[in-house]
This record gives C-alpha cells, structure tokens and sequence, in this order.
C-alpha cells in the first residue's frame, strides 16, 4: 500500500517535515533493514531538497508529495512536483574527483542516490515529475 | 547535532560529531566547524556519534578539508559508522578525504613527517 503525504510548498522547512514524516512510517516497518532506513533517509532528503533548490514554477507555487511503498525486502519512494521537467536519470552528475584541491564543494547528491538505489525510474505527466526510486 | 573538540596529547585537535548533521542545522554547523578546525594544524573529524550525514552537509566537510589543504593542513576523518561510511564512499568524499578506523591510525597519519 502506497501512503502519501498531501502536497506541499516545495521548501527546505518542510524537507525536515517530509523526513520526519517517512522516519515515523519506517518506524511502524520494523523488518525495514536500518542500513535501507538509512538509504530510504539520505536519498529523500536529497532528492526533495532538489526540488526546493533548483526546482521553479511559472506561477511560483511549486509544490512536492512524497510516498511511500513498503515491501518485503525494502522500500519504494514516490517523490512528484510541479516544478519545470527534470530527469534524475539524463542528469550527468560531475566526475567522481580524486583530488581534493580541485574537487567541487557540493554537486554530488544525484551519484549519491543512483549508488545507493536498486532502481530509479522518472517519467514526467503533465506538469508533472514523477520519480520512482527502489530501496532495498 | 553536538559538536565536542579536545586535543590528544600530540598536539591533534579532535573534534566530534554526534548525533544527526542535517539540513536543519547545516548552516550553523558549517560556521561552527569551520571557526574550530580554521587555525588547528591537525584536525581529526569523529564520525562514531554520527548517526545520520546527509548528502547535503558533505559539502561541510569537503569545505573544511578543502580550506585545511590550502592553509598547508590536515584533516582526516575517524571511525564513521557503516551507514555514514555508505555516504562517504557513494559520493566519492572517501577518496577525497582519508578515514581511517582507528584514532592511533588517524593521529599517526596526520603528525607522520616523512624524511627529507
């Protein structure tokens, strides 16, 4: 059964409302394995503030929900917005650097949460992005 | 999240992080971390009370050895969980950043002078 939260101001406030939100559902799952918890957390708190970040709408009322799907063997997360289209999966996250002294500060969060999904999948309807990621 | 700094008697500053590093509080925390390891010659950063990094406050730490480089510095980070360590290594910081298990490791890496 796939749970929702409504939809809500794309803000980063309400990335910690979002987070505690699916920590307190993933507390009612206690055959979630704590390292998916773990991943579940990250990739939502990445992926939402995305959103809030770099995300913008015509009419500046950009809007996310998020959803979650719990399963035998982990965990499926549904993150949708009205922001412009945007594909995690076309996204070119940056080189992986190897030397400090020219690495970027930020910039990583996407290769983060390819790593560490089983799968990802995106398809924009309407004004809408739809992202699917498996956990687990 | 708390944040403790103590020296070892080698003259290693340590400065431990416990509890959650989130967005919530990134920017203080930034400002924190940065005025406390900014004039130290060897910093270690102690993940074992670290229950949560968020993708997000990478950057914090990147930024810190970034400026410890620069400066002729070093910073190391000690002993991160297994689920702080999964962060570290998917986004590529561990290759920026040694980590290292043990203090006795971490202290022997930063203060080891090779000869000349």
């Amino acid at each position: 059964m796939r749970i929702f939260t409504n939809e809500m101001a794309a803000t980063l406030d309400n990335v910690l409302v979002i987070i505690g939100w699916a920590e307190d559902l993933a507390h009612e799952h206690p055959d979630l394995a704590p390292a998916s918890l773990n991943v579940l957390l990250v990739c939502l708190q990445e992926m939402v503030a995305n959103v809030a970040l770099h995300a913008t709408h015509p009419d500046g009322f950009l809007v996310v929900r998020v959803g979650l799907e719990f399963k035998p063997a982990g965990v499926c997360v549904f993150i949708e917005d009205n922001g412009f289209p945007f594909d995690p999966i076309k996204y070119s996250p940056k080189h992986v650097d190897t030397d400090l002294a020219s690495a970027g500060v930020g910039g990583r969060g996407v290769r983060i949460v390819r790593q560490l999904t089983s799968a990802m999948s995106y398809d924009r309807v309407g004004e809408w992005n739809f992202v699917r990621l498996e956990i687990g | 999240m708390e944040i403790v700094s103590e020296f070892t008697e080698r003259g290693v500053q340590i400065v431990s992080l416990k509890g959650r590093m989130s967005i919530g509080d990134l920017q203080e925390i930034e400002t924190r971390l940065k005025a406390l390891v900014s004039d130290k010659p060897f910093v270690i950063i102690d993940l074992t009370h670290l229950n949560f990094l968020f993708s997000m406050c990478l950057r914090t730490l990147v930024i810190c050895a970034k400026d410890a480089e620069l400066r002729g510095d070093r910073l190391v980070l000690l002993a991160p969980t297994e689920n702080i360590l999964t962060v570290l290594k998917a986004s590529g910081v561990s290759l920026l950043v040694p980590v290292y298990v043990h203090l006795s490791q971490a202290e022997e890496a930063l203060c080891f002078k090779p000869e000349v």
